[in-house]
């Protein structure tokens, strides 16, 4: 019986966790349970989950990205600054342009075989002087009336991002599951020698990763662009990177990659989601948030590391 | 004739590659002064060290870290903390105390940091990263978000550190220079260098060679606190003030100097000199971006530019993959 509970909570870190959460709400804060207050919940964190889906994928395969959040900074900027040349224009440049950054970094870290982690920094540096470049510092407001009320739409009462959300993420577990794509990440991430031995093609699905990370933090840009339905140059810089990863390693997801799904990402989007609401319903002062996530970041690795059987250090260098 | 093979276009590329960190400083700093007169004029100059040497003091323990074969995000955190935790204690009682609780409060926080990387064997990116959260909440417990300022007359003397200048040289300057060089030579010349560079390279074969990898962690991490606080001192010494935002973001201009320098992410090979190479040219670029009239963002483009670049070219000379 034991064993069992530590072989379950060392797979899923995030269901207690989530469950404790879920009693202290219970317990102190009576108006947690609103059906209003659940969905402002996945409402507010339903873009930042759509950029730690395609972190996941990229978690998977056994690299981190910390372009992310500079990039969806530049894409917010692109979406609004475009758009006196045309909706369309100003929804598929930003995109390319994270489809692009995605295929450059996936690039160079496998064929140039540089460190992922000094890519994306570079990257992360690269995307933050673009915004720059682009805006000229500018901050810019939406003109397009169409792109508003796409921000605003509701279906069935509940918000588009949070629609798109979880169409993304069945999408994702289904193609991590039951398509090859998403079987292979599995296997590269897990061991990529044995993968490539297996007659997987690693390179491939390595840049397919690193373009599916930056294309959805791409498409959180455009998502964001349509819900300020405004951009500021300064968006998504210093740390909005670390809060996605924050996210998918909260979930469960290995860093060393091979291991998780985007269930976890999900339990992983909500905990953060409801810590923060927690704190915020509960009077602390909000500056309280980030050092309490941090903790319980900490706390999940050191629950990891008790319980995990073999206590080799993760290999942090890929 | 054993040089027959040494032809001089071949000393010439191995001059060249392992000196291309240097080469290409020059050549940056030629540039600059050809498009701006005011480059490299000596006040010019020195400002730009006096602007280098925060970043260079903390980026002396980053080195360490990093050739003990880890990372540290939470740098800029603590920076922030430190000047506040110094400037608070400095306005309570005076600046002394000030500089006591801040070199502690710094070497507390390596010590948390390198028992979790250490001891628990946790991923430093993700641990210093969690750590930074927590810190700049406590930055904000500790200022309770205000601006602190050290405005008591009689501790006037504290802003001899930041402000002030010996023989036209800023009193920072002096403070980094000697402690690239202290801390060169530890990690050069002393057991415990080596120690750090072992460790890097293979920390089970360094276990297994009577190496406490764990403890050799835990000394580089409060290495690292220790300087961050003393970068701290200077930055709190140079406004006579404190915000709580105010280290945001320099722990990845740091890092980027390090790597710039040379220093494998990988652990194993490190130098303070490297880093202060790298340190100057970030410094140079911010600077001469600005001198020659272009706006300060350009220096991202060149950072991401760069920093691609140095390690790229890095690895064609060595021919091999050092990093997968």
């Amino acid at each position: 019986m034991k064993k069992k509970v530590i072989e379950f909570i060392s797979s899923y870190t995030v269901v207690p966790i989530l469950l404790l959460l879920l009693l202290i709400n219970a317990l102190f804060i009576p108006s947690f349970y609103s059906p209003k207050n659940l969905l402002n919940i996945l409402y507010q964190n339903s873009i930042l989950g759509v950029m730690a889906i395609g972190m996941t994928f990229l978690m998977l395969t056994g690299y981190r990205d910390l372009s992310a959040g500079t990039l969806m900074g530049l894409c917010v900027s692109l979406t609004i600054g475009l758009q006196k040349y045309g909706l369309a224009v100003s929804i598929l440049v930003p995109l390319l342009v994270g489809l692009l950054i995605g295929l450059l970094n996936g690039f160079l870290v496998h064929k140039a075989g540089i460190s992922s982690f000094i890519v994306t920094f570079a990257a992360m540096f690269g995307c933050r002087g673009l915004t720059y470049l682009f805006t000229k510092e500018r901050s810019f407001v939406g003109s397009v009336e169409a792109f508003q009320q796409f921000g605003e739409l509701e279906i069935f009462g509940i918000s588009v991002f949070i629609w798109i959300f979880m169409v993304l993420l069945l999408v994702s577990q289904f193609i991590l599951r039951k398509i090859k794509h998403g079987r292979d990440t599995y296997a590269v991430g897990g061991n990529p020698e044995t993968a490539r031995n297996a007659g997987i093609k690693v390179g491939k699905v390595t840049i397919i990763n690193f373009v599916i990370c930056s294309g959805s933090a791409a498409l959180g840009g455009v998502l964001m662009a349509a819900k300020l339905n405004a951009s500021a140059p300064a968006l998504g810089w210093p740390d909005l990177h670390m809060q996605i990863i924050t996210m998918t390693v909260l979930g469960g997801t290995r860093l060393s990659g091979g291991y998780g799904s985007m269930w976890f990402t999900l339990g992983g989007v909500l905990t953060l989601g409801i810590i923060n609401n927690l704190i915020d319903m509960s009077g602390i002062p909000a500056y309280y948030n980030q050092g309490i996530i941090g903790l319980i970041l900490v706390l999940v690795l050191v629950v990891d590391y008790l319980v995990k059987p073999d206590k080799n250090q993760i290999d942090i260098m890929n | 004739m054993p040089n027959q093979q040494r032809s001089w276009p071949k000393v010439l590329m191995t001059v060249v590659k392992k000196q291309a960190l240097l080469i290409s400083l020059f050549v940056i700093i030629l540039v600059f002064s050809l498009l701006s007169d005011a480059f490299l004029s000596a006040q010019n100059l020195i400002s730009i060290l006096r602007q280098v040497s925060i970043l260079g003091i903390m980026s002396c323990g980053l080195t360490y870290v990093i050739t003990s074969g880890n990372f540290d995000l939470s740098a800029g955190a603590l920076l922030s903390l430190v000047c506040c935790v110094i400037a608070k204690v400095a306005t309570e009682t005076n600046p002394v105390f000030g500089m006591i609780a801040g070199i502690a409060a710094g070497m507390l926080v390596g010590l948390i940091n390198g028992y979790l990387v250490g001891y628990l064997k946790m991923t430093s990116m993700i641990v210093t990263m969690a750590m930074a959260n927590v810190l700049r909440t406590m930055t904000l417990v500790v200022t309770g978000g205000r601006y602190l300022t050290i405005s008591a007359p009689e501790d006037r003397w504290f802003a001899v550190l930041g402000q002030q200048s010996i023989l036209g040289i800023p009193t920072q300057v002096y403070i980094y220079a000697i402690m690239v060089i202290i801390f060169q030579i530890i990690l050069t010349r002393t057991p415990f260098g080596f120690r750090v560079k072992s460790v890097g390279g293979n920390a089970t074969a360094s276990r297994y060679s009577g190496i406490d990898d764990r403890k050799t962690i835990v000394k580089a991490y409060m290495l690292l606190g220790f300087c961050v606080a003393m970068s701290a001192i200077v930055q709190t010494s140079r406004g006579m003030a404190a915000q709580n935002n105010i280290g945001d973001g320099t722990e990845f201009e740091c890092l980027t100097a390090v790597i710039i320098g040379g220093t494998s992410l990988l652990g194993g090979e490190g130098s303070v000199v490297k880093s202060l190479l790298g340190i100057i040219m970030m410094g140079v670029l911010k600077n001469g971006f600005i001198m020659i009239g272009l706006p300060y963002y350009f220096q991202w483009v060149a950072q991401c530019v760069i920093i691609i670049a140095v390690v790229w070219s890095d690895l064609a000379s060595k021919r091999k993959k050092v990093l997968v």
